[in-house]
Order: structure tokens, then sequence, then C-alpha cells
């Protein structure tokens, strides 16, 4: 990506953080019925799956904090921000490095990132609460994760296919 | 076709994602490798065993004891882990002594003047109950449903 324009990088981020606004918005009109305020099913992924793979790590994180703190401000409260941001940038890390070390495909990064995003959740979740017994439904939400991870996977998948080779995530 | 990595180096870039030769055979070959339905294997593996823990979990947690102190919750202990509780009056000093023994709980010992729930003798179904009204504790056996809360003191 060296010798990109600056102005091509803003628009790129700013289109991928306006998509993963939306996305955003449409997680929370769907609720997971648990118990646990603030768990979603993480469609944002999918902007993030497709960053890691044609942006730098800094630029996917720094688009993914800011993603998390104005959809908590706008959609949620400030519970939903420090679970989005446990899960995010857990469930981010975790795919960065199952990306890096090369072996496995988008689509298993994508569902072992669902998984991770619930999974951080849930840990801040037991933090904040002081529930212990919140880890009851962590099989639900790795399964969920998963799920919603092999779909989201797909899709980008496809997205990645489709995109022009070497340019940024959506301009050309 | 175990050297889809190989043709994953070629020069197009999309075949990073893509292998070409993935349209016969397996029909999911370009979605999933070797490693990648290992690494699938063992997130499920990871879901399961959680699962066999919270189940065999609220299994043993069947029973619980739960002892109320003027009104508001002391604390919730498992019927089935053998204890002995005391709890201290507002200066400290122990005035119930609950013990837990073999799925069964009774008050041992208590500073009470009447003694009627050291008399009591021992409870272990579900609803029953140990009071000690001078002191205003109560000792209740909960069945089946399993606790939110592990074990919450005061």
């Amino acid at each position: 990506m060296t010798g990109r324009k600056g102005t091509e990088k803003i628009i790129t981020l700013g289109a991928c953080l306006g998509i993963s606004l939306m996305l955003s918005y449409l997680d929370s009109l769907i609720p997971i019925p648990i118990g646990v305020p603030g768990l979603k099913i993480g469609l944002t992924n999918l902007v993030v799956i497709l960053m890691l793979y044609r942006e730098s790590l800094a630029d996917t994180v720094s688009v993914s904090l800011v993603r998390i703190l104005l959809s908590g401000i706008l959609f949620g409260n400030p519970f939903s921000i420090i679970y989005s941001l446990a899960g995010g940038l857990l469930s981010l890390f975790v795919m960065f490095g199952l990306k890096k070390c090369g072996l496995f495909r988008l689509i298993t990064i994508s569902m072992a990132g669902g998984m991770t995003h619930n999974l951080g959740q849930m840990i801040m979740a037991v933090i904040v609460m002081q529930s212990p017994g919140l880890y009851f439904y962590f099989p639900v939400l790795s399964l969920g994760g998963m799920a919603a991870g092999f779909v989201i996977g797909i899709t980008g998948h496809e997205v990645l296919r489709r995109l022009p080779a070497e340019k940024g995530v959506f301009y050309q | 076709m175990s050297s889809n990595a190989d043709q994953s180096q070629t020069k197009d870039p999309s075949s990073v994602l893509t292998d070409r030769r993935s349209k016969e055979g397996f029909p999911f070959r370009h979605y999933f490798h070797k490693a990648d339905i290992l690494l699938i294997l063992a997130m499920l593996l990871v879901t399961l065993a959680f699962f066999l823990i919270a189940l065999n979990r609220s299994k043993q947690s069947g029973a619980r004891v739960r002892i109320e102190v003027n009104g508001s919750t002391y604390g919730t202990y498992s019927l089935r882990e053998d204890q002995t509780i005391k709890i201290p009056d507002s200066d400290g000093k122990i005035m119930n002594t609950v013990k837990i023994k073999d799925g069964q709980v009774c008050m041992k010992d208590a500073d009470c003047p009447d003694k009627l729930c050291v008399k009591t003798g021992k409870i272990h179904a579900d609803g029953q109950t140990i009071v000690c009204l001078p002191n205003r504790v109560v000792v209740t056996v909960l069945g089946g449903k399993k606790s939110k809360y592990d074990s919450v003191a005061n």
C-alpha cells in the first residue's frame, strides 16, 4: 500500500467506518435474548475481516475503535461500549494472529473471530456484573458466534474475491 | 489435491483465497483446508467442554442452602460440599453455626436462649427451613433450580 495518496486513504477508511456503523446499527436492532445486555451478533466483523486482508493493522484497529465509540454513543450506552470494546478488540487481534500465521482461510478466521467476539463480551460481562455464573452461556454464545462468523466469512470471501487486487478495499 | 498451498503462491493474488482446482471434488475445498477443519474442530471441542462443565455444575448444584440474616441473603452454599458456616452478629461474635454434611444441613450451634433452631435437626429437602428467630437467621434448602450466583457474601 505504499504510495497511496492521503486522500485515497481517508476515503477508504471513511467508507469502512460508514459501512461498519451501518452494520452496527443493524446489529443493535437484533437483540440476543440471553440476559446479558450489549451482546450482539457482530456483523461489523465483515468490515474488520475485509480491512484485515486489505488494509494495515493500525488502520483496522483505529476504524474499529472509532466505530465502537460512535455506535456506542449513537445506538447504545456506556456499557455496550465496554462490551463491544472487549469483544471487538479480542476478536480483531485473534483474527490478525490467525491470518498472520498463514495456515487458515478466511472463513475459519471469521468463525474464530465470531467466537472470540462473544468470548470477549462474556469475559467483560463477568467482570462488570461480578457473576461468574454467566459462563453457563458460553456454549450457546460460542456456537452462535461461529455460525455468524461462518456466514460473514462466506460473504467476506466472495466480496474479497470480486474486489480488484492491490487496491484499497472500496476504492479503485 | 493435497498441494493446495502451492497453488496460492501463483501470480493471481486472489488465489490466496480461491483454489482454482476446487471445481472438482469436495465442494467446499476452496473455503476450507485441513488446518481450517482442525481449528474448527478444536473450537467445537472447547465449546463442548464448556457445555459439559456447565451441565455438570448445574447438576451438582441442584440442591443449595441459602442463609438469610436479618432478611437479606447472607450466602448461598452447595449442599454437596461439607462445610461449616459461622455467622457473626453485629459485634463480630459468632452467634450461629450452620453445618452442611452428607447432603444435609443443620444448625450446629446458636447463642439464642431457646435453641429451637438447633433442635430442628437436619434438613435436606427442597423448601425446608431452619429458623432462629431471636437471631433472625433463616436457613433454607433450595432444590433443583440452578442458582445464578455461586456464593455471595453479604
